[in-house]
């Protein structure tokens, strides 16, 4: 288990200054996953995924073979 | 409808960048054809300066990635920021600066690098005047783009945006600090950087390329045509936060696996090497959401052609993003650095992810733009089998060839001595080098058929329009 | 905090809907990566080998010219004619098959020499490391073959290596080196505001006499004949 082994006192600024950084994105990392998935937001972030169909009922029905408009579509 | 669609929108400048990225993905992949067959049957140089491998070479990945790559990108991200902000985009006059300027940039770029004009660092050999020129021209798209969205109606902006906006902002960043250039004269310059500095920046520089500009751009591409043209909502908008975020922190720490164990030192390359293998997570995430955003609705893909070409290249971007993280584990970099495994790599994200997407993107547009159907669904699906049959071969050609050289390089025979001379090595590469080009010409072929699609469908839909146009008139 | 949050929705929405957040946040968290991993590079000393180990660089007395450098005496600029030679190599786009980078492997020790020192590439405006070896490295293919062998080789590779895929590359030996454009090339060299070659006035003066009749072939032979031979390497010490 020599690997665990830290030599605390060896640590350069520069040493410092990568862990400090590494273990900050790490949290910062959980934080982002906690939040974004925490099931009280999903109506709120999964309300803008319908942006894309919002618009005026563009061409998209003459063009249809190719994009059958079905569930997306949420302004029928 | 599609009258006051053009009026409202600026579908015209859109067009126009549409149909230079088929242009230009055919113009891109016939130098790659020939460098590749240059280094099957070396002959082919001819003994002409400006066709050789190591003028051409430049001149493939600056037309693939700047010609192709980049009017894709200009078309799909002004077209998709006008229609999911709801407006026109914010200057008529700032676009056409933006497609003219992009095409002197490309124009340039075709006559200097066979002359040999070059900063010598992969993926940014433009000289300086060019350099600035590009750098001025990019600073306008992103600004337009900017400005668009914040007269945009709509109140939150949507994903693709953002991947978009992401890839502006790194690539000003990195093509300004990567080109930093002290010049001799017009056509000469050195880097003001030098030996392991300038190694890191350059890597920086050219992961990034492949990071942002090619992936991060092509997920906004992806973000928006894939639900479009399968018509529901992204599989799950929240997985694409997550997405975003990761992507834009993680992906600009990757540039230092292409310099493990060289003279930079150990501990930026391990760093570079552990991000890498954590980006792995957040690209499936983005892979996985364009694939799902199918549940349910999976049958689409026996009859929609288009819908194949975007999730097939989700699934060559899955692939790949899979391949580079393995690929940058220190162990497996010792046998593939310096080989054909990494163009393979390389390759199997362009072709397969990038040019795919593109094409997809790219039917969808032209069909939206002159407001028609294909002029053949068949030859659509023919682009399809080309396209994935083509970067099969290319790939599995230099999977062989690299992990074959790799091997031979550090191969012992019973007396402790090396097996293998270099030459020995290259012999051993002709029949996969052939097997490359033929590869590659296959796909070649796909492009070809693609434009000549394109230009049957434009021209249908402007007979069609002058035809309406007369009856209305004389009636 | 949670409370805010349920008002106004995640910290998401914020930048979701500004798009001044949105440039601002994106520019900074794509700086990070690269400040951590560039930066440092400029300032830590142990990434150049010379620092710990001094005899790496030339030491030039005054009065010396790059005519009384020895091979092995240390890292020294390029001499003008190779400077030349050098700009060759980048003009025709040499890198692209050419490493100039040998790994610490025992294959790569044995096929190209010692391993590649950061400090050897120091006065290299831009880095010739390369990424592929569709050829061998050349990081020490200096002093391995002759001048003529070279000149065949660039001439019609495939005369003196059947198995090779290499251009031909008949015009560098009609193509003269101009005198006034070298000594251009060192002035910027010379004047480089991050790692400048510290060329004397009188490496400048030299230029005419060094260059005077040369070809482009003769500098890419100089240019290669110098690439690897400038250190002498101590087997028993570990440079990295």
């Amino acid at each position: 288990m020599d690997i665990l082994q830290t030599d605390w006192a060896a640590m350069t600024l520069n040493d410092w200054a990568g862990l400090i950084i590494t273990v900050g994105v790490f949290f910062l990392m959980i934080w982002a996953y906690v939040t974004t998935f925490n099931p009280k937001n999903k109506e709120k972030l999964e309300s803008q995924s319908t942006i894309i169909f919002d618009e005026d009922n563009d061409m998209d029905d003459l063009t249809s073979t190719h994009s059958t408009s079905t569930k997306g579509d949420s302004k029928k | 409808m599609q009258a006051s669609l053009d009026q409202k929108y600026n579908f015209e400048i859109i067009k126009w960048f549409t149909v230079s990225a088929v242009i230009y993905l055919v113009v891109g992949t016939t130098v790659g054809v020939y460098i590749a067959s240059e280094l099957a049957w070396p002959f082919l140089n001819f003994d002409i300066a400006e066709l050789t491998f190591g003028r051409l070479r430049p001149l493939h990945t600056n037309a693939v990635i700047f010609a192709f790559g980049g009017m894709s990108l200009m078309a799909t991200s002004y077209y998709s920021v006008q229609r999911t902000c709801g407006v026109r985009i914010w200057s008529d006059k700032l676009a056409w600066f933006v497609f003219w300027g992009w095409t002197a940039v490309i124009i340039s770029a075709v006559i200097t690098l066979p002359l040999g004009i070059t900063q010598s660092k992969e993926y940014a050999e433009l000289e300086w005047p060019i350099d600035l020129l590009i750098a001025v021209v990019w600073v306008a798209y992103t600004f337009n783009f900017v400005m668009t969205i914040a007269t945009r109606k709509t109140k939150h902006i949507y994903v693709s945006n953002w991947f978009f906006l992401s890839m502006m902002v790194m690539i000003t960043l990195l093509h300004v600090v990567n080109s930093l250039a002290v010049p001799v004269d017009m056509f000469n310059s050195y880097s003001i950087f030098s030996g392991v500095q300038d190694a890191m920046i350059q890597w920086w520089w050219g992961h990034n390329a492949v990071g942002f500009y090619l992936t991060a751009g092509f997920l906004g591409i992806m973000y928006y045509f894939v639900p479009k043209q399968a018509g529901r909502p992204v599989f799950s908008y929240r997985l694409s936060v997550i997405h975003f975020w990761a992507l834009t922190f993680g992906y600009v720490w990757l540039g230092a696996h292409h310099l493990q164990y060289t003279a930079l030192p150990d501990w930026t390359g391990s760093v570079g090497a552990a991000i890498s293998l954590a980006m792995i997570i957040p690209s499936w995430g983005g892979a996985i959401n364009g694939m799902m955003t199918l549940s349910g609705a999976w049958d689409k893909l026996r009859t929609d052609y288009i819908l194949r070409f975007l999730i097939v290249s989700l699934a060559f971007y899955a692939m790949s993003t899979f391949e580079g993280p393995v690929m940058s584990a220190k162990t497996v970099n010792a046998l593939s650095h310096y080989t054909d495994w990494t163009i393979g790599h390389v390759h199997s994200g362009a072709l397969g992810w990038v040019a795919m997407v593109a094409a997809g993107a790219i039917y969808h547009l032209v069909m939206k733009l002159w407001n028609t159907k294909m002029y053949s669904e068949s030859l659509i699906n023919m682009h399809f089998w080309l396209a994935t049959i083509g970067t099969v071969v290319y790939i599995i050609a230099m999977w062989v060839s690299g992990i074959m050289q790799g091997l031979m390089w550090r191969d012992y025979d019973e007396f402790g001595t090396l097996t293998y001379t270099f030459a020995e090595s290259v012999a051993a590469m002709h029949p996969y080098y052939a097997m490359r080009a033929v590869g590659g010409f296959i796909y070649w072929t796909g492009g070809v058929v693609m434009l000549y699609n394109v230009i049957m469908t434009i021209r249908m839909a402007t007979s069609e329009k002058s035809v309406s146009a007369a009856t209305t008139a004389t009636a | 905090m949670s409370e805010k949050k349920n008002q106004t929705g995640p910290i998401q929405y914020k930048f979701e809907t500004n798009i001044v957040a949105m440039v601002l946040i994106t520019l900074a968290l794509v700086s990070v990566g690269g400040l951590v991993e560039i930066v440092p590079l400029f300032y830590i000393d142990e990434t150049m080998e010379h620092n710990q180990h001094k005899e790496i660089l030339w030491d030039r007395q005054e009065g010396q010219s790059l005519n009384d450098w020895q091979a092995g005496d240390g890292v020294r600029p390029y001499k003008p004619l190779e400077l030349m030679g050098r700009k060759v190599y980048l003009r025709e786009g040499c890198y692209l098959c050419h490493s100039q980078m040998i790994r610490p492997f025992r294959d790569e020790k044995e096929r190209y020499g010692h391993y590649s020192l950061a400090s050897e590439s120091i006065y290299d405006h831009p880095f010739q490391w390369g990424s592929k070896r569709t050829g061998p490295d050349l990081a020490r293919v200096g002093a391995k073959y002759s001048d003529e062998w070279h000149e065949l080789h660039l001439e019609a590779p495939r005369s003196v290596v059947p198995e090779s895929v290499m251009p031909n590359y008949p015009w560098l030996a009609k193509a003269p080196i101009d005198a006034e454009l070298t000594v251009k090339h060192m002035e910027v060299m010379r004047n480089m505001p991050n790692a400048p070659a510290p060329y004397t006035d009188a490496d400048i003066a030299s230029v005419p006499a060094e260059v005077e009749g040369k070809t482009e072939l003769d500098a890419l032979v100089a240019y290669l004949q110098v690439l690897g031979t400038m250190v002498k390497f101590d087997e028993n010490i570990d440079y990295r």
